[in-house]
């Protein structure tokens, strides 16, 4: 059995930061990664630039392999049933369009850990003072001894569910999936990402461009039928935007994904030794976007693991008291009061909003809230109220509600 | 001032508090004698925060003299001395083959075992007592003028033993430990020995408790001796352990006799003689650095100290007239020989 | 895949031109070095005598730096003894390319003392006072040691030196390096001016004695040159008489207020000593003291009464007036009377008061910041402004400050800049159109226990950086020069310049080269 300081589950862009953060305190580390490197990921790529910066600062300028065509994206465009459209540019200028095959591996090649792919995670168990970790590499099950594990293995985390069985049947689940198209005539512009508030498409609908075709993506609760939303969406872009798309290719790709920890504080943080990040604890920003809030909660659970050997305190304690900040800035960004009041996204809403005429205005206020009562049946409302009052109150979110 | 808006004191941290802020190598003789941080408070404190082990931090706990100038600085207010004791403790009592260790006297168990003998109290319950530790007991002429400047019996049972195993680690046995309590329960005492003083403040917390030396300078006999002239040399352990304390002591001390102190700029006895363990039980002669150092750019007309160890080291490295704090107070024949000298 | 960066270069960038507006594609928390040619390089310098410590406790003292946010393990560990040893260590590494990185106090923010990887010079080793020469007002020193004990060595000779950090356990030769403050830097400048001459061992091994006058051009790259020259050995200083102080202390419930009487008094030369210290934003500090009773009787005479600051009872009234007409304060109220009973006994310690005057400031101001705002993250960002930019850039400091922290402390200084010194100043943290005084303010929030990730801290650091950026300022006292900011702050071509000097030194690039470039 293999004896490390630390195993991190998953090779995504959480494991890159948590590694680098490890690596650089010295801590011997070892990602372990189901699939082959590079492997391929299902994500939009379209990255926050508070991601863009954590990547540079931590991980260096991205080599041109690590983002697709076009390279960039300088904002994002909200379009409403009432045909009204707010395009919005991010702070601080154009951002990248991830590859994510190639940035990832790029990103965990450069924190300096150790990785192990094509090695699955089967199980764990914390015995107090260390954790050993069960997987298996072509079949064959391989172990690993490790003093913390951290789980950075995506919204359905096996780390999560091997220590806390029932959670995943107490959260809601949506499907994401995304087709792409050879196009023949696309107005929609190719700089921006474009996200629909049109309760009739979906819960999550979307399109960008990629590497000369366009995405088309839907998200929806998990149980409906991919085939028929996407029909139903690539068909509204053809009447409303003159969207003109040759049928999908057969790489079309979905994936589950947790909407409502970052919504509700309601995140899990893992157990004893057993840290869950990233995504697996339940970090999106608002727009789908879960990549900067991976980084950072990654770092940051690679800074607990440190700081809780240095001062000799448990780690979920030390982990807990410092994704405070981030848990702040992610739940922030779908709290109404601040959304009203302050600028938690990355691009101006509210000012983007004022620049509409009055008339327009309305509309847009009146379609996000019919949009929002799609979202009735998960019985969030008043969690987000009371979230959103204490906020000021107690300047921040109740660990209590953490897992 | 309201309760709610005085802090609590905090308590005694460890070694995972420690910032790194390097206040103590500043007055760590280990490190002067040095400049390895490995050989300093910091030095231990950020290797336990790595997951070092004692037996890894043989050589500077062996080379640490204990003098406690590192517990008054921390501004983390952690017990370095303590984390030292303890480190100690932990080698004592787990000694691995390939760490040399240095030789204790061959009686030292066998005295903790027995305890000192019984005998009939020397004083009634409430009076003063001293401990005098071996080197005042050698020294018979000079105990017999600290017990007439003081007006204090001696103690029977003074723990020289138990001072021996807090310095070098070796776990007292709590009978020997429980009997010697008892005994001084109640008692107001003035102990020669620093580190048995500083132990004595949380064993027997709440009684009176003062080191020789500053309960020799309390006597006006020995003040009116005290002049511009005199580099005063203060023990730094029993310094240390009372550290809040000592400071407004002896700088009162200092505006009423204008004396001047082995103290530095930040108020921290500079010791004389910084013997580590290895030579410690044996009291062998230590390296003379802090000594020279601590009468640098100095011309004092008299040296007094309050240990016996440093009236050692001080007639080593300089020729001035070098005496005992008690000896200020009693010998006719220097007073006389001082008064003029010292206006 | 992964490209190789050669440290200084500036990377292109695929995404686009306006991503990260203004901020160069530079990796500002390096990654760790790959270790290649580390055992020849080991074997090489036992060989040649120099003591190497590896292994996880000898190296993992020097994990991180004062500011705590950057961590870094070094392969080895030397701690410098001579200058021989250094340069037989700086040649062997120039060899097998090992990088090498400089540590005297390890009192950085920004992890510019901390080793990725490589060997890590520990230069306290190097310690001692060489000679003082009481009539001449010099010391030769070697250049680990700390102003602290420097400072011992000369209050026995009754001498001081002009100005130092205020803080005990900065090193001098880091000092040198990189800048220093001090109350009285608005007269006597920043603590790199009083530097007279130096012996650097430059990135190739060389034993250099460098002044003005000898070896001009290393004397001014290796003054305020963030350790990129060469490794200061040995500096000989400029001393003065040993004198205590009388303090005044003034407040003020607006900031402005008190920087334009500091302002004032700095141009004025009405006391020796000036500073500005809050405790929140409406309780602000000016304190001024002098050095003799001439000095103090001027300001008396021709000063005093044009400060528009109350004295400490007659601010406790106002305040108390304040907070009784806004009851729902009392929160504020309740901190600024805690903060009163736990500070400010630290600056009137009986033991270091003698005749009304203060003994031994450094020791009074290190200890109480130790004690009162020092933590495991010295988080100090810091800006350095023209005169006439200064309030413009603390206010919107002040704001960030606010953004980010519950409580946090200004302290604010002016540094009289030296008109023979401006080729030491040229890419420094002496603001490059500064005329007279620059002004700097550190931004210190108050910790208190509270538990941060790196990256609050780093976010709230490139806050206030990015002011200095807007406001053509600079970066002072604990060297937050950081490698993000270099270029936006003086451009590309200064930097190229000095990035050319860089390599034709170093031609393997290796001293302290995740630093500044």
């Amino acid at each position: 059995m293999r004896s490390v300081d630390v195993v991190i589950v998953g090779a995504s862009l959480a494991a890159a930061a948590a590694a680098k953060r490890l690596v650089d305190a010295g801590l011997e580390t070892i990602v372990i990664e189901r699939k082959e490197l590079p492997r391929h990921k299902i994500c939009s790529g379209i990255l926050s630039p508070r991601g863009h910066r954590f990547l540079l600062e931590n991980f260096g300028p991205l080599p041109s392999e690590t983002v697709h065509q076009p390279t960039s994206c300088r904002g994002v465009t909200f379009h409403f049933p009432s045909m009204v459209s707010m395009p919005m540019d991010f702070f601080g200028g154009s951002t990248p369009h991830l590859h994510r095959k190639y940035s990832d591996h790029w990103a965990i090649q450069r924190s300096g850990a150790e990785v192990h792919d094509r090695t699955s995670f089967a199980g764990l168990e914390d015995k107090g003072d260390h954790v050993v970790v069960q997987a298996s590499r072509n079949g064959e099950p391989v172990e690993y001894r490790a003093r913390q594990v951290i789980g950075a293995d995506g919204p359905s985390s096996p780390v999560v569910r091997a220590v806390y069985p029932g959670y995943a049947k107490q959260i809601p689940w949506f499907f994401v999936g995304q087709k792409f198209h050879d196009i023949i005539d696309c107005p929609l512009s190719a700089d921006y990402f474009h996200f629909w508030f049109h309760p009739g498409l979906g819960h999550y609908t979307w399109s960008h461009a990629r590497d000369g075709r366009q995405i088309v993506g839907v998200g929806f609760k998990r149980g409906d039928n991919f085939a028929r939303k996407h029909e139903v969406v690539q068909r509204y872009l053809e009447e409303k935007h003159g969207v003109r798309l040759q049928p999908a290719a057969d790489d079309h790709e979905g994936c589950a994904e947790n909407f409502g920890p970052s919504l509700i504080n309601r995140y899990v943080f893992g157990k004893g030794n057993v840290l869950a990040t990233g995504q697996a604890a339940g970090f999106l920003n608002m727009i789908g976007e879960g990549m900067s809030c991976a980084l950072h909660s990654g770092a940051i659970s690679g800074e607990a693991v440190v700081e809780a050997r240095r001062r000799n305190r448990p780690v979920q304690e030390v982990y807990r008291r410092m994704i405070a900040s981030e848990v702040r800035r992610c739940t922030d960004q779908w709290n109404p009061l601040k959304i009203a009041f302050d600028k938690p996204h990355e691009a101006d809403f509210p000012a983007a909003l004022m620049q509409l005429g009055w008339r327009d205005r309305a509309k847009v206020l009146r379609d996000m809230w019919r949009f929002i009562v799609l979202f009735k049946e998960f019985n969030w409302g008043r969690q987000i109220v009371s979230g959103a009052l204490q906020r000021p109150v107690i300047g921040g979110y109740s660990m209590q509600r953490w897992l | 001032m309201p309760a709610f808006l005085a802090r609590m004191p905090a308590a005694a941290r460890d070694y995972s508090a420690c910032s790194g802020c390097s206040l103590c190598l500043l007055v760590c003789p280990m490190w002067r004698s040095r400049h390895d941080p490995g050989f300093s408070p910091e030095g231990l404190a950020k290797a336990l925060q790595c997951g070092a082990t004692a037996a890894a931090l043989a050589p500077p706990l062996d080379a640490c003299s204990l003098c406690g100038a590192c517990d008054a600085v921390c501004p983390e207010r952690i017990d370095l001395s303590g984390m030292i004791m303890d480190l100690r403790r932990r080698l004592a009592n787990s000694p691995l083959p390939d760490v040399p260790r240095p030789a204790l006297p061959d009686d030292l168990h066998s005295r903790l075992q027995q305890g000192a003998p019984a005998t009939a109290p020397v004083a009634p319950r409430s009076a003063p007592v001293l401990l005098p530790g071996p080197a005042l007991r050698a020294d018979a002429a000079l105990l017999a003028q600290v017990q007439a400047l003081l007006g204090i019996a001696v103690f029977d049972d003074d723990g020289d033993d138990i001072a021996l195993a807090i310095e070098v680690g070796v776990v007292i046995p709590p009978l020997r430990l429980q009997s010697f309590l008892d005994s001084l329960r109640g008692h107001s005492i003035v102990a020669a020995d620093g580190l048995l003083l500083r132990q004595l403040r949380r064993w027997l917390a709440g009684s009176q408790r003062m080191g020789l030396g500053a309960a020799l300078s309390t006597r006006a006999a020995v003040r009116s001796n005290l002049g511009a002239g005199d580099l005063y040399v203060i023990e730094p352990r029993a310094f240390h352990a009372d550290y809040e304390r000592m400071v407004g002591f002896y700088d009162r001390l200092q505006r009423e006799t204008g004396c001047s102190f082995n103290l530095d700029l930040q108020r921290i006895a500079i010791p004389a003689v910084a013997p580590g363990m290895a030579q410690n039980p044996g009291f062998a002669a230590g390296d003379e650095v802090q000594a020279k150092w601590i009468l640098q750019g100095r011309s004092p007309a008299r040296i007094v100290v309050e240990s016996l160890a440093d009236r050692a080291v001080f007639g080593r490295v300089c020729d001035l007239p070098v005496v005992h704090v008690a000896e200020l107070g009693v010998d006719p024949q220097m007073m006389k020989e001082f008064r003029h000298a010292f206006g | 895949m992964i490209p190789r960066v050669e440290p200084g270069t500036v990377g292109p960038c695929p995404v686009a031109a306006d991503a990260l507006q203004g901020i160069k594609r530079q990796q500002t928390n390096p990654a760790r070095w790959n270790g290649a040619g580390w055992q020849a390089f080991a074997d090489a310098v036992r060989a040649a005598g120099v003591e190497l410590a590896e292994g996880a406790i000898a190296c993992g003292v020097y994990l991180t730096d004062a500011g705590g946010t950057a961590y870094g393990l070094p392969h080895g560990v030397v701690i410098a003894r001579s200058a021989a040893q250094i340069s037989v260590l700086l040649k062997a590494a120039q060899a097998h390319r090992v990088p090498l990185t400089v540590r005297g106090g390890g009192l950085t923010t920004e992890g510019e003392s901390v080793a990725f990887g490589g060997v890590l010079l520990d230069m306290t080793g190097m310690s001692r006072v060489l000679a003082i020469d009481a009539a001449a007002l010099t010391v030769r020193t070697e250049a680990g040691i700390y102003w602290h004990s420097l400072a011992e060595e000369l209050r026995r000779e009754n001498l001081d030196y002009l100005s130092a950090p205020l803080n005990l356990t900065s090193s001098v030769g880091g000092t040198l390096g990189v800048g220093g403050i001090d109350v009285n830097s608005a007269r006597l400048g920043c603590s790199a001016d009083q530097a007279l001459s130096l012996q650097v061992v430059t990135p190739t091994g060389d034993i250099v004695e460098c002044s003005d006058d000898e070896n001009a051009e290393l004397f001014q790259r290796v003054i305020l040159g963030y350790g990129q020259f060469g490794i200061i050995t040995e500096a000989t200083l400029r001393l003065r008489p040993y004198t205590p102080l009388s303090m005044h202390y003034y407040y003020y419930s607006s900031l402005r207020t008190a920087i334009e009487d500091l302002q004032m008094l700095d141009s004025n030369d009405a006391s020796d000593y000036s500073g500005i210290l809050t405790i929140m934003d409406c309780a602000v500090n000016l304190l001024v003291a002098f050095d003799s009773g001439e000095r103090e009787a001027a300001f008396r005479k021709n000063w005093a009464s044009r400060l528009r600051g109350f004295g400490e009872f007659g601010f406790a009234l106002s305040m108390a007036g304040h907070y009784a007409l806004r009851p729902w304060k009392f929160r504020e109220a309740l901190y600024l009377l805690q903060r009163k009973r736990e500070v400010f006994p630290e600056f009137r310690r009986t033991e270091y008061m003698r005749d009304g005057k203060m003994h031994d400031r450094s020791v009074v101001f290190s200890r109480a910041v130790w004690k009162h705002w020092g933590s495991r993250n010295m988080v100090i960002p810091d800006l350095a402004t023209p005169a006439d930019r200064f309030i413009e850039a603390v206010e919107r400091g002040n704001a960030v400050c606010r953004k980010y922290f519950r409580h946090y402390t200004l302290y604010c200084v002016g540094i009289r800049l030296r008109p023979d010194h401006g080729p030491h100043y040229e890419m420094s943290c002496i603001p490059p159109a500064a005329q007279g005084w620059a002004y700097g303010c550190e931004f210190e929030p108050m910790i208190e226990g509270g538990v941060y990730s790196r990256d609050h801290f780093q976010s709230f650091k490139n806050a206030i950086y990015d002011i200095g950026v807007d406001l053509g300022a600079s970066y002072y006292r604990f060297g937050g020069m950081m490698k993000g900011y270099i270029r936006r702050v003086f451009g590309d071509e200064l930097v190229d310049r000095h990035l050319a000097m860089k390599r034709r030194a170093d031609p393997a690039m290796i001293l302290n080269r995740d630093v500044i470039f």
